[in-house]
């Protein structure tokens, strides 16, 4: 299960999310599939929803400065 | 508007629109026709898929199996995972190129695909139709929508993140009001995510419910 994490600033929150980014991407390249979401299934708190929408916040950013980035720096692990 | 014009745009408009969620269609074999599955190959799906079922369900494991689209022959052996895991890896090896595929796999707490589903769905060229049948006997199914701009791992990983905080803000807001209960609400993420993000996706994705 994820907790929220209002500790960490936005930059280290970024960090977590990014690699997770990459374990999924490693993940799918073995061939392995892992159904958290057949498994976890979280109280909808607000602290939890706090936390998605932290998530889906940090996943603008990291893709935004890999657009500045440019192509190269377009994948996660590459 | 002239009518021509209207008569154009209506044409478009059922181009685009993806029948997402068919839970009212009682006819599995339908789907799974519209979904690419041919003749040769739709008994075994069948069979296979439910043979799947009950092995996760007496084992609540999952299970899994590679299978050719046009022959039905099966790649290998089954693949038992864990709980909620199932490797691909074995059976990805066996693959001949050229060949299409259908991976099923089972999901013990039968939620739909899941994010890796999607995943490695899009990381999989060959394999053209993904089934995952859950332990209570839905089936789900995702498949390449023909011609479709397929898209990447990341844009998977992003478009999910994106989509989750609404839907489950929309899940929890329904259950408050007690239209959903806390349990369905929490099972149905997986879907509303996926019913969303699909068309988006390049793939065409529906679910199928046996009669209670």
């Amino acid at each position: 299960m994820r907790f929220p994490m209002p500790q960490l600033t936005d930059d280290e929150f970024d960090a977590l999310i990014e690699a997770e980014l990459a374990r999924n991407l490693e993940e799918t390249r073995r061939g392995l599939i892992v159904d958290r979401s057949d498994s976890e299934f979280p109280n909808f708190t607000e602290e939890h929803l706090a936390y998605v929408e932290r998530r889906a916040a940090a996943v603008e950013r990291i893709l935004a400065k890999r657009l500045a980035a440019g192509p190269s720096a377009n994948r996660t692990a590459s | 508007m002239d009518s021509w014009i209207r008569r154009g745009l209506h044409r478009l408009s059922r181009r685009l629109r993806t029948p997402a969620v068919s839970e009212d269609a009682n006819n599995l074999q339908l789907l799974l026709r519209a979904h690419g599955i041919v003749e040769a190959s739709l008994p075994i799906i069948l069979q296979l898929g439910e043979q799947l079922r009950r092995l996760t369900r007496q084992t609540g494991s999952e299970f899994g199996a590679l299978v050719e689209l046009t022959t039905g022959r099966q790649l290998g052996s089954l693949v038992e995972g864990k709980a909620a895991e199932v490797d691909f890896a074995p059976l990805l090896l066996q693959m001949r190129q050229g060949s299409r595929y259908v991976q099923l796999h089972t999901h013990p707490n039968s939620t739909s695909f899941s994010d890796s589903d999607l995943r490695w769905l899009v990381n999989q060229p060959d394999v053209h139709v993904e089934v995952v049948v859950g332990a209570n006997g839905t089936w789900y199914l995702l498949s390449r929508h023909p011609g479709a701009y397929l898209a990447n791992i990341e844009m998977v990983d992003i478009m999910w993140i994106r989509e989750e905080p609404p839907v489950k803000r929309i899940l929890a807001m329904q259950a408050l009001h007690g239209e959903i209960s806390m349990i369905d609400s929490t099972h149905l993420v997986p879907h509303e995510v996926v019913n969303r993000i699909t068309p988006m996706l390049g793939l065409r994705y529906d679910r199928w419910r046996p009669a209670p």
